[in-house]
This record gives structure tokens, C-alpha cells and sequence, in this order.
């Protein structure tokens, strides 16, 4: 285990920067109209993905500002975030219910879940925090291709240790003890060595161990 | 939580015969006090009984004849009766309090202990909260019970009973018109009962529905802001809110209805006695002493009425905790102890894993739904492991076979999720494996007591555990055997000794909050401190590098690690470098099952999968150790 927190960013279209008010507005909660405008414009997916006691289709239309959930919106998302195919084995579909006092979702459904929650805002900007972690690899590429796809004026940030999550971005930054240590494309920073490369190195190392279990002596 | 909250909002029936049995199998002991308690009771009643019997023989036999010393005769004995019975009600409601205060007392225990023997396993699956409540608060419900319920009501029925023979003795047709209004006494009361019923619960749901909105809410704070979902929920759990308080203010109403009611009924037959017992006493069929005593009987009728319909509700919540609590006691224990242990008083300190299977048991709570499609992982039951789903494919360790010699060292090294803490999980018997053998000196580990077996380990966690205490009695951990001089020598040992003797109380030292004001490296000397202090024959240690430890102290810990293992058997979850270089032998776990072992040296040179590891764990320390050292080197020479 190394102590360093890695964390790599990517950021297709432009950077984006908190304003300086806004820890100013913090302070007023609901009273503060910018934070809520800010806040309505950002879909974010955390590390630790939480669902409310409520139908899934609440779930994902969370952030929809709406009383009640849009269909269509819902399926849109569920479909964009590779949800749909597990709902279609739910009992009740959409209206199963989740959280704590419904279904056991699994990591990966409730990851992709949280992402369908935060696609259906269609925000300008998208903030996946370690979100796709208990996907699998294949899952998350195609999920990844997908938001590509639509991302189109968006500005997705994706916060990750994988190499694999953030490789096609169109522009890596590499955080090493909260500083930039280095930002690039994904092929410039492997040419130029360092922690990226490194890292690199260690999850191709990882990929091996992971599938040494066939020829492993018993 | 969820679960607790759902058991919550169900009630169950007002009296289970099978529940009062097992309750009033706790009262055993004190057969005598509640003897006592009820004779008391019988005694209250009877001078409440009693009061009105002597207001009529004043007026009949002393006032209408103009005896004034009989009047005071009787006088005197009424004073007496209710001083009596003040006294009596004293005296059993002391009683009664402390034998409930007794029998709480012993069920907590019971509860305390019997949690204590459960296997780690049942503490996955069950939130400390959940609990937390069984031993307080289900408790304290079934004290109220036994106090204010069971012999309280025994009370009230007899005094039921004694009151309507007292009636029918003194005059049969008087008791008829009394008794006239009972046929509306009984639908008010079975509409109270029902009413407050529902009102109950009604109640209970809809509290535990707003705790756990709010626990569901206070959880998802960050996600709740971001989709600015701050006005919505507002509503909503205004929405819960209001239905919590219509619940009440409807039980309100059936209670500010129920009491009056009650009154007015009782006022009704007093009405009626006076016109009827009236009329009697104007023709002389019946003297004024009696109506005067049939009015006074007529008000303690009402009373005992009033009191069981009110405690309805608190048997009904009694017998829901008591089955709470008592599934609880039903846990069965998992890993149990033989009926007749191996003895095990000197241990040499063989390790031997026989084919070893194992997986971690299902811990999903009963009465949930299952999970989505399978194939997916679920929530992780055990700790560091990875999730097991059920069926063949959740085996953790895949017959896992070694033996480790008296006093040697080994390191498992392995992947995340390879298991290695399961090997520390099974040798302690906090799980018991599916299949093989443990055996520790030749022998299968579950044919000794737990308590021997664990006597004669150490276990050395990642996450060092400090009680409330001082920094000694963390060292000791309840062990009177260990002098303060052997503390002093085990911390000294293990490099403690420098630190604790800077703290202000040495080792006085307070230790608060799980030892919050400690750094987590010197957390960790103490842990080995505690380990070596009791000595024992076979030292496990879950050795993390941890990464808040100043270069310092992580020298400190590497030395001590060191010195611990120096002829003793001892099996390391190996994260250090510098420990994997110093055992005797490493054994290389992948995916359940050992793949390759020898020492460090060794398995480099086959460049297998410890090379792979080796590479993704340890090499980083290896570079960064030379770094801090040519940086040390740098300090030391400016300091120079």
C-alpha cells in the first residue's frame, strides 16, 4: 500500500473553477439562490453512492425539481448509465423499491444507479467521484463511451485511480498531496514518466496478478 | 437501521401466554417479595374495601341512634383502615419496584453476556444500534410492565371482585341498579381500548417512520444538497410530521373523551341509586348507611375499570420488547465450546491448516428482499474481505493446507481479497471453517475452550482498540497476574516505554475516546505492549504500514515488530517490507489458496506471483525507505 492519495482528473471542454462567492453563500443554506443555481447545473456521483427509501424511479429522478418522475427521463438515464437491463430483472421495474428498506442493490447497480440519478439532471457539468469503482472494466468502458457520446457541450470531470477511467479524457491532471503534479493527454504523460506512468505500470501489474489465477500452481 | 425500525412499527397481541411464561420465569427468584407484594396488594384493596362498609355502620347503627362514643369507635377504626392501607400500598409499591429494578437488572445481563458469546459473525449482520436498544429501551418497557402492569393488575381485579360482592352481600337489588350502567361501561371501554389500539400504533409507525426519514436523510446530507433536494424533503417530512401529530392529538381526543365518559357513567348510577335507593330508604326497605356506602362502593367500581383499560397499551408494548428481546437470547451460539474440552495448559505452538475451506456465512438480515440479479457483489460481511455471495462461489479460502513449527514466523502475503485476514479470523475462532482442520499443537481447535485457546494468542489489529481507562489498564486489559513491573518491561520491550513515560500521568495516563489523544503510531507500541505483556505462546499481527506515522516512530514500530516475533510462533498479515524480509518464511496467498512460499530471497528468484506483488506493494517502501534515509543522512549532517 502506498500512502500517497492519488487522484486524477479529466476535463474535456473546459476547466471549471468554483467562484469565489460561493463559500460566502454556504452560509445562507436555502437562502442563497446562487448555490442552488450552481448546484442545479453540477450532476455529481460520490464515491459513496446513497439511495433513499423510494422507488428507483424516484431515486433517478432525484434531482429532477419535479413532483412527480418523469418517465421517459428516467428510462433515458437508465438506459445511458447500463441500468436498464438489471431493472428489466427487478420485480417491480422502476417502482421497485430501494435504500435501505428495499432491494439489495449491488455495488456496481447502485454506482450506475447514482449515475442515472445524476444524468437525468442533464447538468452542464458532470462530476463522476470514483463512481464507477464496483463496475467492471467492460461495463465502465461502455459507460464511459456512452457519456462520451453525449457529454457533447458538457464538462464531465471524472475523479479516479483507475488508469482506465480516465485515459480518453482530453486532459489528465495528476494530484499528488493536493498539488498538480502533472497534466497532460494520457499518451504525453506516459512519454514523460513520473506518477502517472507509474501508476500505469502498477495497474497493468494488478491486470496480470488478477488473471494469473489460471495458470497459478494449485 | 431499517430493520429495527420495521420491528418497531409491529405490535403484538396485549398477552401471549407463551411470552408471560418465560417473563414470569424471571420472577422466579423472588417468589416470596412478589408473594409479599400481592398479599399487600389483597390487604390495600380490602381497606379500600373497607372504608365504606364503616360509613355505613356509623350512620345505621351509631349517628341513628345518637351513639357518640360508637361514632367515635368507628371513626377511629376508618382513620385506622385508611391509615393501613396507605402504609400496605407503601410497602408493595417498594416492593414491586425493586423487584422489577432486580429483574432488569438480571435480564440486561443476560442480554450483555449472552451477546459476549455470539460469534463475530451475528455482528455483521446486526447494527449496533438495533442492540443498543434491545438492552436499554426494550428493557425499560418490560420494567414498566412489571411494576405498573402484572401485579398492579392483580390489584385492580380484586378490588373488581371485592367490591361487586361487598355490593350484591349489602343489598342484591341496589347492585342490580349500580350495576345497571355496566353494560355501557363495557362498550366505552372496549371502544376506548380499541380506539387507543389503533392510536398506539398509529403512533409507534408513524414516529419510526420519521426516524428513519431523518436517519435516511442525515446520512444522505451531501447528496440531498446537491440535487437541491432541501425544499422537497422539507416538505415531505413536513407531510410525516403532521401525520405523527394528527395520530396524537386523535388519541388525545378518545382519552379526553374516554375519562369523562367514564365520570358521566359513574354519575349516571349514582343518579339512579339515589333515586331508586332514594325511595327505598324514604319506605324504609333499605337503610341510609347502605345507599351512602353503595354511592362510595359505586365510585372505587369505576376506578380498577379505568386503570386495566389504560394499561392495555402498556402490556401490548411490554410483550413486543419482551419478544424482542428474547430473540435476541434465542440467537444460537455458532461457535461453540466442546462439552468436554482438551485441556490446554502449556501450548508449544504447532499451526497446522488441513485443507482448509471457508467462506464467510450470509449475513443479510431475515425478512429482506432479495438481492437483484446475482452474479453482482453484495455488501461485504466481514472485514477487508470480499463480498460472499452464496453458493459455491463465496469461498474465501480454497483448501488452504500448511503447518507452521513452534516459534517460527510466517508472513502471508497476498492480494487484497486473497485471505489473508480470514487465516487470523479461524486460528482465533471467531469463524469455524466449512471444511478441514485447524489444529494448534496436533489438536483440532474446536475441541478446546475458547477461552484456552485464545489465553495462549495475540492478536495484534490494524485498528488498535483502547478502552476508557489508563494507559497501564489498556496494557493489562483486566489481567490482575501482570505486575506493573512486567507493563513497564513489555512496553520497554516494544519501544513504548520512551513515549508513555513523556505523558503527563506516565502510566496513569488517562486514555479517552478509543484513545483519541494517542497518534496512531504510539496506538500501535501499546497494542504490542498488550500483546506481549500476557505473553502468549502464538502472537498473530496485522501488521498495516500506516501511513500517519512520522519516519520515527515507524522505525520504532519495525524494531518492536521484530523483537515480538523472536522465538515465538507467530503468523504476520504482512504490509511492511522490512517485516517480509525478517521472517523465518513467507507464504503466498492468491485467491484462496497458497501458491507459492520460502523466504523473501526465494520466491524473488522465481518471479512468480510475489515478484508481481512485490512489486506492486513493496517496492514503493523500498525506494522511499532509501529516500527518507539519504534524507536523514542530509538532516543529520546540517545538524552537525
Amino acid at each position: 500500500m502506498t500512502d500517497l492519495r492519488r487522484c486524477i482528473g479529466m476535463v474535456p471542454q473546459d476547466t471549471f473553477m468554483f467562484s469565489a462567492p460561493l463559500s460566502e453563500n454556504i452560509a445562507y443554506g436555502l437562502e442563497a439562490p446562487e448555490l442552488t443555481d450552481l448546484r442545479r447545473c453540477i450532476g455529481i456521483v460520490l464515491q459513496d453512492t446513497f439511495m433513499f427509501s423510494a422507488p428507483l424511479s424516484e431515486n433517478i429522478a432525484y434531482g429532477l425539481e419535479a413532483p412527480e418522475p418523469d418517465p421517459v427521463r428516467v428510462r433515458e438515464a437508465a438506459e445511458l448509465a447500463h441500468l436498464a437491463v438489471d431493472v428489466a430483472g427487478f420485480p417491480n421495474g422502476y417502482d421497485t423499491m430501494v435504500g435501505e428498506r428495499g432491494v439489495t442493490l449491488s455495488g456496481g447497480q447502485k454506482q450506475r444507479a447514482a449515475i442515472a440519478r445524476a444524468i437525468a439532471r442533464d447538468p452542464r457539468i458532470l462530476i463522476l467521484d470514483d463512481a464507477l469503482s464496483s463496475v467492471d472494466t467492460s461495463t465502465e468502458e461502455e459507460i464511459l463511451r456512452e457519456l462520451r457520446a453525449i457529454s457533447g457541450t458538457r464538462t464531465t470531470i471524472i475523479i479516479s485511480h483507475r488508469i482506465s477511467t480516465v485515459r480518453h479524457a482530453d486532459q489528465i491532471v495528476v494530484l499528488d498531496k493536493g498539488r498538480i503534479v502533472q497534466r497532460g493527454t494520457h499518451d504525453t504523460l506516459l512519454g514523460a514518466g513520473g506518477l502517472y506512468a507509474d501508476l500505469y505500470q502498477k495497474q497493468l501489474l494488478e491486470e496480470e496478478l488478477e488473471a494469473a489465477d489460471l495458470d497459478a500452481p494449485v | 437501521m431499517s430493520t429495527h425500525f420495521q420491528e418497531d412499527e409491529i405490535l403484538g397481541k396485549a398477552y401471549d401466554a407463551r411470552l408471560m411464561r418465560r417473563l414470569l420465569r424471571y420472577l422466579r427468584p423472588y417468589r416470596r417479595a412478589v408473594t409479599a407484594s400481592i398479599v399487600l396488594l389483597l390487604l390495600a384493596a380490602a381497606a379500600d374495601l373497607a372504608g365504606p362498609y364503616f360509613v355505613k355502620v356509623a350512620i345505621d347503627h351509631y349517628i341513628q341512634v345518637r351513639d357518640m362514643g360508637g361514632v367515635a369507635v368507628v371513626s377511629a377504626l376508618y382513620l385506622g383502615t385508611v391509615i393501613v392501607g396507605a402504609a400496605v400500598r407503601y410497602w408493595q409499591n417498594y416492593i414491586t419496584q425493586i423487584v422489577g429494578q432486580q429483574v432488569m437488572y438480571e435480564l440486561r445481563m443476560e442480554v450483555f453476556t449472552h451477546l459476549q458469546r455470539l460469534a463475530v459473525a451475528f455482528f455483521a449482520g446486526n447494527p449496533v444500534g438495533r442492540l443498543m436498544t434491545r438492552i436499554t429501551n426494550d428493557v425499560d418497557t418490560l420494567y414498566e410492565m412489571v411494576t405498573s402492569g402484572v401485579v398492579t393488575v392483580f390489584g385492580d381485579v380484586f378490588l373488581l371482585v371485592g367490591v361487586v360482592a361487598a355490593m350484591v352481600w349489602l343489598d342484591w337489588r341496589l347492585a342490580l341498579v349500580a350495576f345497571s350502567v355496566v353494560p355501557a361501561l363495557v362498550a366505552l371501554t372496549s371502544w376506548f381500548q380499541a380506539r387507543s389500539r389503533e392510536s398506539y400504533r398509529a403512533i409507534r409507525i408513524r414516529i419510526a417512520r420519521i426516524n428513519a426519514y431523518l436517519n435516511e436523510n442525515l446520512m444522505g446530507m451531501s447528496i440531498v444538497q446537491l440535487f437541491n433536494r432541501e425544499r422537497a424533503n422539507a416538505a415531505r417530512f413536513d407531510d410525516l410530521n403532521r401525520d405523527h401529530l394528527t395520530a396524537h392529538l386523535e388519541a388525545v381526543w378518545s382519552f379526553a373523551l374516554f375519562y369523562p365518559a367514564v365520570g358521566f357513567l359513574g354519575a349516571v348510577a349514582t343518579a339512579l341509586l339515589i333515586w331508586y335507593g332514594g325511595g327505598q330508604v324514604v319506605q324504609h326497605a333499605v337503610t341510609l348507611g347502605v345507599l351512602i356506602a353503595f354511592i362510595q362502593y359505586t365510585e372505587r367500581f369505576f376506578r380498577p375499570i379505568q386503570d386495566l383499560a389504560e394499561k392495555y397499551n402498556i402490556l401490548q408494548a411490554a410483550m413486543a420488547s419482551s419478544e424482542r428481546i428474547f430473540r435476541v437470547l434465542d440467537e444460537p451460539v455458532t461457535v461453540e465450546d466442546p462439552t468436554d474440552p482438551a485441556p490446554l495448559p502449556r501450548v508449544r505452538g504447532q499451526i497446522e491448516f488441513r485443507n482448509v475451506w471457508f467462506a464467510y456465512p450470509a449475513t443479510e438480515p431475515a425478512g429482506r428482499e432479495e438481492a437483484g440479479p446475482p452474479g453482482e457483489a453484495r455488501s461485504a460481511p466481514g472485514r477487508g474481505e470480499p463480498p460472499v455471495p452464496a453458493g459455491t462461489d463465496g469461498w474465501v479460502l480454497r483448501g488452504v493446507s500448511f503447518a507452521i513449527r513452534p516459534g517460527e514466523s510466517v508472513a502471508f502475503v497476498g492480494h487484497t481479497g486473497a485471505g489473508k485476514t480470514s487465516i487470523i479470523n479461524l486460528i482465533t475462532r471467531f469463524y469455524d471453517p466449512q471444511r478441514g482442520q485447524v489444529l494448534v499443537d496436533g489438536v483440532d481447535i474446536r475441541r478446546y475452550a475458547q477461552r484456552d485457546l485464545r489465553r495462549h494468542i495475540g492478536l495484534v489489529l490494524q485498528d488498535v482498540f483502547l478502552f476508557s481507562g489508563t494507559v497501564a489498564s489498556n496494557i493489562r486489559l483486566g489481567n490482575r497476574e501482570i505486575s506493573d513491573d512486567e507493563i513497564r518491561r513489555a512496553a520497554q520491550f516494544v519501544n513504548a516505554h520512551r513515549f508513555i513515560e513523556e505523558l503527563p500521568d506516565r502510566y496513569a495516563t488517562s486514555v479517552v475516546e478509543r484513545g483519541a489523544t494517542l497518534s496512531s503510531g504510539q496506538r500501535q507500541l501499546i497494542a504490542f505492549a498488550r500483546a506481549i505483556s500476557h505473553n502468549p505462546e502464538i502472537l498473530l499481527v496485522l501488521d498495516e504500514a500506516t501511513s500517519s506515522v512520522d519516519t520515527e516512530t515507524e522505525l520504532l514500530i519495525q524494531e518492536a515488530l521484530q523483537n515480538v516475533l523472536r522465538g515465538r510462533t507467530s503468523i504476520i498479515i504482512a504490509h511492511r517490507l522490512s517485516t517480509i524480509q525478517n521472517v523465518d518464511r513467507i507464504l503466498v496467498l492468491h485467491k484462496g489458496r497458497i501458491v507459492e512460499e520460502g523466504t523473501h530471497r526465494e520466491l524473488l528468484a522465481r518471479g512468480g506471483i510475489y515478484t508481481k506483488l512485490y512489486q506492486l506493494q513493496y517496492r514503493d517502501q523500498e525506494l522511499r525507505q532509501t529516500a527518507d534515509m539519504s534524507g536523514d543522512r542530509a538532516t543529520d549532517a546540517r545538524s552537525e
